[in-house]
């Protein structure tokens, strides 16, 4: 809830940018998640799905992982383990 | 913070954090020893220490509609084979008929917490009836404790 503001306003700039074909956000930084975090990611997807971008999440920690199990969100959202796997394809 | 054997008795730990989201790692970071020393496993732990924290940012949110002025007490009690946590908040009572989780199917930002504190914890109960504020009481009982 403290940090969820500064993330949607650079996603806000990512966006405002576009020309990319894919977000891929690395968490392996974030040990801590709580439903803001949650709430912002799925205001990225669902920016990405107006644009035609494709978002991936990379290098969830297990604390996260299992946030994103909670919501029941984890098939929703593309997640690979690392950087190179995420790049796979695009 | 304080051990207190005040009315929730010797296994109990009270913190009081104004209400605002940068002071709620102050919650987590003492829930989440309390958490494993009761014999909680990691897991289940990481998940209580979720769903207060949920509860925290409600609380910040719609009691206290983002005043920072407000103050949140929390007491976490070890006792009688269940561990609970009571939050107490002084902004607008909590309307539980207006408390829902959302439908998980409809994937849209917002109203997880809810659903975290429900899913996380045995009972939830908003007790509305002393003063100004609501009392919130989280229950988890320690015979579903996993390893």
């Amino acid at each position: 809830m403290n940090t969820s503001p500064d993330v949607r306003k650079n996603l806000g700039e990512v966006f405002r940018q576009g020309g990319a074909r894919a977000l891929l956000i690395d968490l392996s930084g974030v040990r801590y998640m709580d439903s803001s975090g949650i709430a912002t990611l799925v205001e990225a997807m669902q920016n990405c799905m107006k644009r035609g971008m494709r978002l991936r999440l990379v290098a969830l920690s297990p604390p996260v992982r299992d946030v994103f199990e909670l919501a029941r969100l984890a098939s929703v959202f593309e997640i690979f383990p690392g950087v190179n796997e995420a790049t796979t394809g695009l | 913070m304080t051990g207190t054997d005040g009315p929730y008795g010797l296994n109990s730990v009270t913190l009081t954090v104004p209400s605002q989201p940068k002071y709620l790692y102050i919650v987590r970071s003492a829930l989440y020893p309390l958490l494993l020393g009761a014999g909680f496993g990691k897991r289940d732990a990481r998940r209580i220490v979720l769903a207060v924290d949920e509860a925290c940012s409600n609380i910040i949110r719609h009691a206290y509609e983002e005043d920072p002025s407000g103050t949140i007490t929390v007491t976490a009690t070890d006792a009688a084979g269940q561990f609970t946590v009571r939050l107490r908040d002084y902004g607008r009572k909590a309307d539980p008929s207006s408390i829902a989780p959302r439908n998980l199917e409809d994937v849209r930002p917002g109203g997880l917490g809810t659903h975290f504190m429900g899913q996380v914890f045995d009972t939830v109960t908003y007790d509305t009836s002393e003063g100004e504020g609501t009392l919130l009481i989280l229950e988890k009982k320690k015979q579903q404790v996993k390893a």
